[in-house]
């Protein structure tokens, strides 16, 4: 009886274990985008995610991944997105390679200048921008949420926005002033600020002393596996849809 | 009953056997790096066991193709999966031939990815409430807002009429009007001056450039509305009339936050950067040449 017991508790945690590891192996050669589209893989991703985040990633975005304006640290659970547009393989890249993390392979493509400093970008040389001319920006970029009372200042402001050999602020931040995903430029015309709070004195420190975040690469100090759950996570989260531990935390509170 | 005994304990004894043998052979044959046969599921190649990477994969296939990699075909997939392949067998062969040794862009890269790398931890931590206090209560005086100021600079040209020394009684004569109260617009065109900037308000590294590092110190002397004295420059004799000095301020801890976490990092950065060098330092033996002796890192 005790020799059949022994076999059938082995032959049962085998069976356990063969499973995982199958689903480890589909987890990992599954396309990223497709795994919230299967329940066993999304549960799989959830229950590592969540404390993957917890333990690593929430020291800077937050414990709910609001972020922090203060820091200039992003909000992930808006769905808004600074690098790419949310997919899962897109946020496991930047979990895998960071931004500006020294790894050649991560997001390093541009930062905000520093205009109020005799040499604003470190990329190429650029004309710094006097006190009027930082404000009559800011004033412009005010614009595309209020109505500004200074019409002239606005259209200084456009006019700097738009010079290539001045400003030049869309070059990155694009004609529109909608930003470009593709290089983490934000969108200037939304209510969702990265830094400050979007009032006049943040963004004119913000022109005058510029931005440039980091986000760590995690590729050689966690597994594969892990990495992708904690993208799964985060996606999850951001696109509305909490995590089981989540809503079970949310009715507890 | 003492043999029934015995025999019991033989066959759990071998099963015992049986299921560590099982277990030691299994993690054995597929741990990491010994699975000379079958490509971990993270990876999509392995290329004389170097892995690579499936996300790394879709990334260039996504970059290359400029589609998701649901959208990509089959050959553009397997087209992407070939260069990476190519790409990590040339590598592999360019890491025989030490190109790390002879190659200088090589060099540059690797010199520049280490420095990144032992600079990456600092680079992306982000430090406490306290030490960032510490740090900005440490450097008083450093956080402040820009100053800015508003200048009239106006210059007596060396190459207009004259004698040197009628110039200079001209620039002096131009100070007298200005401390009198007259227009700078009236002034210059009354005296012929030149202007070779109006930019309005500068922040003070701005003024200083325009002005030169002596103009400037003076400048920053005279309160609203004052005159320097005439300071002779290569180019004829300068005037400046200070019309608002906007003076910094000390911004408080709130305001200078994210320039105290710059500020701190590059402190911290410093601090590794010459840390890594003297370990590698310490566990190196460099020999100079005797021309050389003098060096000193």
């Amino acid at each position: 009886m005790l020799l059949l017991a022994i076999l059938i508790v082995a032959a049962i945690a085998g069976v356990l274990v063969a499973h995982t590891r199958a689903v480890r192996a589909r987890f990992l050669m599954a396309s990223a985008d497709s795994i919230p589209g299967d329940p066993e893989l999304l549960r799989f991703a959830l229950s590592r995610g969540e404390s993957a985040y917890a333990e690593h990633c929430a020291t800077c975005h937050g414990a709910h991944l609001q972020g922090d304006p203060k820091w200039g640290i992003p909000n992930l659970a808006d769905n808004d997105w600074l690098y790419g547009t949310g997919r899962i393989t897109e946020i496991e890249h930047v979990v895998l390679y960071g931004i500006r993390s020294g790894n050649s392979k991560g997001w390093d493509l541009a930062h905000m200048p520093a205009f109020a400093s005799p040499h604003p970008y470190s990329l190429y040389a650029m004309a710094p921008l006097g006190p009027d001319a930082i404000a009559d920006v800011t004033t412009y970029i005010l614009s595309f949420q209020h109505p500004q009372s200074d019409a002239a200042a606005v259209e200084r402001g456009s006019r700097i926005f738009r010079d290539p050999g001045r400003g030049n602020c869309v070059d990155c931040h694009g004609p529109d002033g909608k930003g470009d995903s593709a290089i983490g430029a934000p969108d200037l015309t939304d209510t969702i600020w990265l830094s400050g709070d979007g009032s006049r004195q943040s963004i004119e420190d913000l022109v005058a002393h510029g931005l440039a975040g980091h986000c760590p690469a995690w590729v050689t100090r966690l597994s594969p596996e892990t990495i992708r759950a904690i993208a799964v996570y985060v996606h999850t989260i951001s696109a509305g849809t909490p995590s089981r531990a989540l809503a079970g935390r949310a009715k507890i509170e | 009953m003492s043999e029934v005994n015995t025999k019991r304990s033989m066959i759990l004894c071998a099963i015992g056997a049986v299921v560590g043998l099982a277990i030691a052979g299994v993690g054995l044959f597929s741990a990491r790096g010994t699975a000379t046969r079958n490509v971990p599921p993270e990876d999509i190649a392995l290329v004389n066991q170097r892995p690579v990477l499936r996300s790394d994969f879709v990334a260039q296939l996504e970059n290359e193709t400029g589609e998701t990699f649901e959208q990509a075909t089959r050959a553009e997939k397997l087209k992407v999966l070939d260069e990476m392949i190519r790409e990590e067998l040339l590598v592999q062969r360019g890491l025989e031939l030490d190109f790390a040794e002879t190659d200088q862009p090589t060099r540059n890269a690797l010199a520049m990815a280490m420095d990144q790398q032992a600079l990456a931890e600092v680079t992306t931590s982000q430090p406490t409430e306290r030490q960032l206090r510490d740090f900005y209560e440490r450097n008083p005086g450093k956080y402040a807002s820009d100053g800015i100021l508003t200048v009239r600079h106006l210059v007596v040209p060396a190459s207009g009429d004259g004698t040197p020394e009628q110039r200079a009684q001209k620039a002096r004569d131009v100070v007298a009007a200005l401390r009198a109260g007259a227009a700078v617009d009236e002034v210059i065109a009354r005296f012929g001056l030149t202007e070779p900037r109006n930019d309005g308000d500068e922040f003070y590294f701005a003024a200083k450039i325009h002005l030169g590092d002596a103009l400037f110190a003076r400048a920053l002397k005279l309160k609203d509305g004052e005159v320097t004295e005439p300071m002779p420059e290569p180019d004829g004799m300068h005037v400046v009339k200070v019309i608002r000095d906007k003076v910094p301020v000390p911004l408080s801890f709130e305001r200078a936050r994210l320039q105290v976490l710059t500020d701190l990092k590059n402190a911290q950065q410093e601090r590794l950067r010459a840390a890594t060098l003297k370990f590698l330092r310490g566990r190196s033996k460099i020999l100079v040449a005797g021309d050389y002796s003098d060096y000193k890192p």
